[in-house]
């Protein structure tokens, strides 16, 4: 049915107030030679309501005429005759046409971009190479293509390795990677420190001049290669000082040293942890608009030590709209303390585990470790508590490249 | 007259056995009510009277008269018929 309805609509319709002795009559004649009624209502002894069709109007006249009966159009609806009005409206209609264009005409500009992802490039920059290929803020969509406008900050922008342009409505975003660069190779002048404390094993040197030798202990920051090269003159025996200059190189070279780490580690006997006793208290509280009400349950934490563990209700959200309501349910669990004994293999292990991990980050992933120690180090008895102390000797390259000053 | 009425029972028999719908075997008409609100009249043979208590329709096997108030013609097409109102009762006569 409404089917029948959208199409009385789009082909108009009237509604008429028929007068007569005999509308049953009518009523039947119309409906059997095809004219569709709808919405008969009795207004009186003689005078019925009815809609019909628009193209049902002129065969009614016969039908009106044979019955004896009169019809009078009241109001005419659907789309002809709205259409007919909007005709009379002049003003009216040109203003829904000039809208409807104006969204299309509008819509087909770019009026927003924006820049995504660039990092050392100026955005300016950016909207410039743009610029260039025909893309610019309140331009055409028709009047660039996005593949020549990508193309276009490619090449103008060496230091973009890929852009994207993507059009979203009147939205533009340019999304951008910049290529990365390594930092450059200085090559001026350096000289190897050591990094940290040790004792030189071994020196290679590539190039440079070697200041410590095997066997010396070195300290953090003290010269190891010199990119200082002294003339031979200048190292007269007579210790006549002669006017010359070092030669400064990059000095390079491995130097490896044992170097020595320690770390300890230690672990109680007794373990103090808490356990419930099983009394609990349950609080729920409403948060309304970043304000906090109690509804039921203690308003100040009731025991002297506890654990509690909360759940809140949100409701539902969509998106970033949330309700301002926050419903809080937060359980207090009473605890008292609970001494735990271990045994003292756990101790010494759990202790062993601690010291090592202290030492996994300060000894290199590459240092060979040559020589790994555990120590039990004595606490007294007084004391529960194991502590244990290991100490590794690796062998590495302490060197540190710094430039020359 | 006894004639007739022995085809009419053959043709009652033969829709039975085929599971034929009624209205369509028989040209019985079908009456769809839905509450005291609406009366749904189909394969009607025209109206006979037509006010706000009172709707008469001619249907193949006689009458039917629906007594209400504020009743309305809701749609009217060659075989179907939609009245509306408060509906108090429907005969046939």
């Amino acid at each position: 049915m409404l089917v029948l309805k959208i199409l009385a609509y789009l082909f108009g319709y009237v509604t008429m107030v028929v007068n007569g002795r005999t509308l049953e009559r009518f009523i039947n004649l119309a409906t059997r030679g095809g004219i569709y009624f709808w919405d008969i209502r009795r207004l009186d002894q003689d005078r019925i309501l009815i809609k019909t069709r628009l193209s049902g109007v002129k065969p009614l006249r016969h039908i009106a005429r044979d019955t004896g009966s009169r019809f009078k159009i009241e109001r005419r609806s659907g789309l002809p005759f709205f259409l007919g009005r909007a005709r009379r409206r002049k003003t009216l209609a040109l203003g829904v046409v000039f809208f409807l264009t104006a969204l299309y005409v509008l819509s087909s500009f770019v009026w927003f971009v924006e820049v995504e992802g660039n990092v050392k490039v100026g955005e300016q920059e950016i909207i410039a190479a743009a610029r260039e290929a025909g893309f610019y803020r309140g331009a055409p969509k028709w009047r660039f293509e996005v593949f020549a406008v990508e193309e276009k900050i490619k090449e103008r922008l060496p230091a973009v390795a890929w852009v994207g342009l993507e059009i979203r409505g009147t939205r533009a975003l340019i999304t951008v990677a910049e290529k990365k660069f390594l930092p450059p190779d200085q090559d001026g002048p350096s000289d190897i420190l050591a990094g940290k404390a040790g004792l030189v094993r071994d020196v290679l040197v590539l190039s440079g001049q070697a200041v410590v030798r095997e066997g010396d202990t070195v300290f953090p920051g003290q010269l190891l290669i010199s990119g200082e090269i002294w003339p031979p003159e200048a190292l007269d025996p007579q210790g006549a000082i002669l006017n010359v200059e070092p030669r400064l190189i990059r000095a390079r070279g491995i130097v490896n040293a044992r170097v020595w780490y320690e770390a300890y580690g230690e672990s109680a006997l007794v373990e103090h942890t808490q356990k419930p006793t099983g009394r609990e208290e349950r609080r729920v509280a409403v948060r309304l608009f970043g304000r906090r009400l109690v509804v039921s349950g203690p308003r100040e934490d009731p025991f002297s030590s506890f654990q509690t563990s909360e759940t809140v209700w949100t409701g539902p959200g969509w998106r970033n709209y949330f309700l301002p309501v926050e419903v809080s349910t937060t359980v207090f669990r009473e605890t008292k303390p609970h001494p735990v004994r271990i045994s003292r293999e756990e101790a010494l292990r759990s202790a062993t585990e601690q010291a090592r991990g202290i030492l996994k980050e300060r000894v290199p992933a590459e240092a060979e470790v040559l020589h790994r120690r555990v120590d039990l180090v004595d606490t007294g008895s007084a004391e529960e508590l194991v502590r244990v102390r290991i100490i590794v000797e690796t062998l590495e390259d302490i060197g540190v490249e710094r430039p020359h000053s | 007259m006894a004639w007739r009425d022995v085809r009419k029972k053959m043709r009652r028999t033969m829709a039975d056995l085929l599971e034929i719908p009624g209205e369509i075997a028989l040209d019985l008409p079908k009456i769809v009510l839905v509450g005291n609100v609406q009366v749904i009249i189909e394969n009607h043979r025209g109206i006979v009277e037509y006010t706000t208590e009172s709707v008469r329709v001619i249907v193949p096997v006689g009458e039917v008269r629906l007594r209400g108030r504020n009743l309305v013609l809701r749609n009217i097409l060659p075989d179907e018929l939609c009245v509306e109102g408060e509906i108090q009762s429907l005969n046939f006569t």
